[in-house]
């Protein structure tokens, strides 16, 4: 059992490969009740669906035990800023 | 609404200006604030002013974020690469050393990212590990 594991995580290592394109970011501004303002993003969709980089300043080993990826939906598209409902837990998600 | 406003105002106003000119300015405006009745929504227009500083201070700015020192020189041709990719040449650079990248390099500039970091790598591995 352990052994097809093991095989099963080598055979994906090894055929797991980078790739690596430009990507629209923001910069969260403000988080309140469960929305977050977000400066930035151009070319945001309405219900688009957008990925909070919690990764941000804390070590690798941190954000693979202390956190989940966190989505959210952008709902109102600003000149300068989009303002997105943070699907998940709030409290990762910080200015 | 009013708050983002008379940030806008005061932003364009002390925009370049030296510091005692600066505060010069800060002083009339709480004074104009104050004839106005509206000296309680001080506080958001700080807020507001502290947005579009950082709107507007790092737009025209290439951040480069490396792991150590050391790969801002051997990856310096794979980076210049990417940075004609963004289209920033031409903007001043920011190099941030941050240890938590494990190795490699990100950039970003005019809203855009490219993120070639061990670390993101190794996230992109475990994600995928864990989801099949």
């Amino acid at each position: 059992m352990t052994t097809t594991i093991v095989e099963k995580l080598r055979k994906q290592i090894e055929s797991f490969e980078v790739t690596t394109t430009p990507e629209g970011v923001g910069t969260v501004v403000s988080v309140g009740d469960g929305v977050a303002e977000i400066d930035g993003l151009p070319n945001a969709l309405m219900a688009e669906m957008l990925e909070f980089d919690i990764s941000s300043d804390i070590s690798l080993s941190e954000t693979i035990q202390d956190t989940e990826r966190v989505f959210g939906m952008a709902l109102n598209l600003e000149e300068h800023s989009v303002r997105a409902v943070i699907l998940g837990d709030t409290r990762n998600v910080n200015e | 609404m009013k708050a983002q406003e008379y940030a806008q105002a005061l932003y364009v106003a002390t925009r370049g200006k030296e510091e005692e000119e600066a505060e010069r300015i800060l002083q009339n405006f709480i004074r104009i604030l104050e004839m106005h009745g509206h000296k309680k929504i001080l506080t958001s227009v700080e807020r507001e002013l502290e947005k579009l500083v950082r709107r507007y201070g790092c737009q025209g700015e290439l951040h480069v974020r490396v792991a150590n020192e050391n790969d801002a020189d051997v990856l310096s041709s794979k980076i210049e690469r990417d940075i004609q990719t963004l289209g920033a040449d031409t903007l001043p650079r920011k190099v941030v050393v941050d240890e938590t990248l494990v190795g490699g390099y990100e950039l970003r500039a005019l809203g855009t990212r490219i993120d070639r970091t061990y670390k993101r790598s190794l996230l992109t591995l475990y994600n995928k590990l864990i989801t099949n």
